[in-house]
């Protein structure tokens, strides 16, 4: 089957400022593919060129395996822009009802499915409610609603997330897993590695590039190397010792500790013994990385390749 | 035809979607209602160049009966509140204190014919003007009706036999509202979408462009057609104002009108990012536009180069259709001129603005 979002080798500047360089990346119905960066790594211009918004230089974009610009697109997708992008002097079934009719929806099926979307994000109740006066979870809630009121196959949402609390993530999180068994195919921009976690693969970008693509099982497998914490008494002021230390390749605070990235083929005993040796009471213990810890150890890679050339 | 059964459902959310948010917002409705009449009834009661009463110093030195009969004369107008003077030093002083707006002085040795001195405060020019006509109209007035055999000049202003300046500004207050208005609210209600992220979001669905347009354009229309249409009431109602022209011919060149003004609103749409920009833009093409309509000063008084600028005003025509549908009469074929050309300038700016935000 093919993939319902194919992008092959993309390019896009801005002038002469190139933005994306040689992206490539597919996702097909029923995964949700997240994508990973810092500010400014690309991930809204490249939803903006898939939204139709923006045209490419150079490479091949497929939604739907139609062109973006294409507007016979424009019925089957959905976009979440950053902000949600709702009507905040409308109320929540104003604005749900105001999507349904762009699309040409039959009233008593828009009305239905309202019904049903309102029950399923937890928003029966606030129907009148202005969404200028929801909780920024309820907001991002409501802009999902929106977006999926109109049945769309394709969605691309640009950090939803963004200021909203850990419970309503959650929530959050279990209606677009459904969305997602529904077959939609979803590209998901994000700089939280904890939800790029939750994704069946994920592209990590790194200032326009694509510097890894796997699954978050197989990114943190693969990254060399091996992660242990080391805590003790005033060990954040070892930092920079550490980071000049043999076998140390990245070291980064988390919460009292300090979580260091050893080089492969390190071995975490001999580690321990030399770290024994140079500085006294501290305690090493092996970690299991997450893909967080996994994408800082890669970013700090690219960085350190990028400096060398 | 179900493409454009479904443009039109597109079109008609997007309108119930336009007038929800503008009644809703109660700057919004304060702005369609309260400026028109404020700026109406200031105009119309506040703003008039007619002299109700002029402080005149008067310096007699003649004192003989044909200055003391022409100094009568000017009190019985009831438009002067005269103070006498022995010498001119002391109306010198007046008038540099502003407590006279004029001097009348009658030398020693006027005799009935001969010289009088009239002195204005031409740091006021316009009210001095004003004062001044209206001194020497009566003078005049009575030097001929003591003629032998008498003179009368008999003056009449046609179409406003009183010269009442509301009568004047009244039309043109309305079509200066209709601009501010209507072009100011087209530039917000798209740049305020673009500032909320909402533009982004609609260009993602169905919704066309051209629908998108057409659905910003329709509610502002129909609030200028609405603002004509309360002030021309108010106007014959509250301020007497004759509407002697076919109230067809007004809504038409309304319409023509706003083409122009929605064209440039959305002009300024395509180019300002945030609202508080697109009001500036606004502001800087209005007071332009004001001036070089004729609204308060005669286009013909202006440099030949302005004048030709003045082509390109799209209120200079409407100022003229409007004037004359309130005074002369008239109807839909009285100005082809005027609507012709506000037609060709409002194609022209709407064209451009469709040509920019494509």
């Amino acid at each position: 089957m093919n993939a319902l979002i194919q992008v092959n080798n993309l390019r896009f500047a801005y002038g002469d400022a190139p933005v994306l360089e040689d992206i490539s990346l597919d996702v097909n119905a029923g995964e949700i593919i997240a994508l990973v960066g810092a500010d400014g790594a690309g991930k809204s211009t490249l939803l903006q060129l898939l939204v139709g918004q923006l045209k490419p230089d150079e490479g091949e974009l497929r939604v739907l395996g139609l062109n973006p610009t294409n507007p016979d697109l424009r019925s089957d997708l959905a976009y979440m822009p950053q902000g949600f992008g709702l009507y905040l002097d409308l109320s929540v079934q104003e604005n749900l009802a105001f999507f349904a009719d762009l699309h040409g929806m039959d009233r008593e099926h828009s009305a239905t499915k309202i019904r049903d979307l309102l029950a399923r994000t937890g928003l029966n109740g606030f129907e009148d409610r202005r969404a200028g006066q929801l909780s920024g979870g309820m907001m991002q809630k409501l802009a999902l609603a929106c977006a999926l009121v109109t049945e769309p196959k394709v969605m691309f949402l640009d950090e939803p997330t963004t200021g909203v609390d850990p419970v309503s993530r959650r929530a959050f999180w279990r209606l677009l897993e459904a969305v997602r068994n529904d077959g939609v195919a979803i590209l998901y921009a994000t700089a939280n590695m904890d939800e790029a976690e939750r994704c069946d693969r994920v592209t990590m970008l790194d200032q326009g590039q694509v510097i890894r693509q796997d699954t978050p099982l197989a990114l943190v497998a693969e990254t060399e190397g091996q992660l242990v914490s080391v805590q003790g008494k005033g060990v954040r002021g070892y930092r920079d010792a550490l980071r000049e230390f043999p076998g140390v390749a990245f070291v980064f605070p988390v919460g009292p500790r300090l979580n260091v990235w050893l080089h492969s083929g390190i071995r975490l005993e001999t580690f321990r013994e030399q770290l024994a040796s140079n500085f006294s009471g501290l305690e090493v213990q092996p970690l299991t990385p997450t893909l967080h810890d996994a994408a800082v150890r890669q970013l700090a890679s690219s960085e350190e390749a990028g400096r060398g050339s | 035809m179900n493409a454009v059964r479904l443009s039109l459902i597109r079109l008609w959310a997007l309108l119930g979607k336009e007038f929800r948010q503008m009644l809703r917002d109660p700057r919004m409705r304060f702005f369609i209602i309260v400026p028109p009449l404020v700026q109406l009834v200031i105009f119309g009661y506040a703003a008039t160049f007619d002299v109700r009463v002029a402080d005149v110093a008067v310096v007699d030195e003649a004192n003989i009966a044909a200055s003391r009969e022409l100094i009568d004369a000017v009190a019985a107008t009831g438009h002067f509140r005269l103070t006498h003077v022995g010498d001119m030093d002391a109306a010198e002083h007046l008038l540099e204190r502003s407590d006279v707006r004029a001097i009348l002085r009658f030398p020693w040795d006027f005799d009935g014919t001969g010289q009088l001195q009239l002195i204005g405060d031409g740091s006021d020019s316009n009210s001095a003007q004003l004062v001044m006509g209206q001194l020497s109209a009566t003078l005049r007035d009575h030097l001929l009706q003591n003629r032998q055999p008498p003179l009368e000049l008999i003056t009449r202003a046609w179409f406003n036999q009183n010269l009442e300046d509301r009568y004047y500004f009244v039309p043109g207050i309305m079509a200066n509202v209709v601009l501010i208005a209507t072009m100011i609210l087209v530039a917000m209600t798209v740049v305020r979408e673009r500032e909320h992220g909402t533009l982004e979001r609609l260009m993602v669905t169905p919704l066309a462009k051209l629908e998108f347009i057409v659905g910003k354009l329709i509610p502002v229309a129909l609030i200028g057609l609405f603002d004509v249409i309360l002030i021309t009431l108010v106007a014959v109602y509250l301020f007497d104002v004759p509407f002697r022209g076919s109230f067809m011919a007004l809504v038409a060149g309304t319409m023509l009108y706003l083409m122009s003004t929605l064209g440039m609103g959305l002009l300024i749409s395509s180019y300002a990012s945030t609202q508080q920009q697109a009001m500036l833009t606004a502001f800087f093409f209005l007071m332009p536009m004001v001036i070089l309509s004729g609204f308060a000063f005669p286009i013909r008084n202006m440099p030949e180069w302005i004048q030709y600028v003045t082509y390109l005003d799209p209120l200079r025509y409407y100022l003229v259709v409007v004037r004359d549908l309130f005074l002369k009469g008239g109807g839909l074929a009285s100005h082809p001129f005027q609507f012709g050309m506000m037609g060709l300038l409002g194609s022209s700016a709407l064209g451009l603005s469709l040509f920019r935000l494509r």
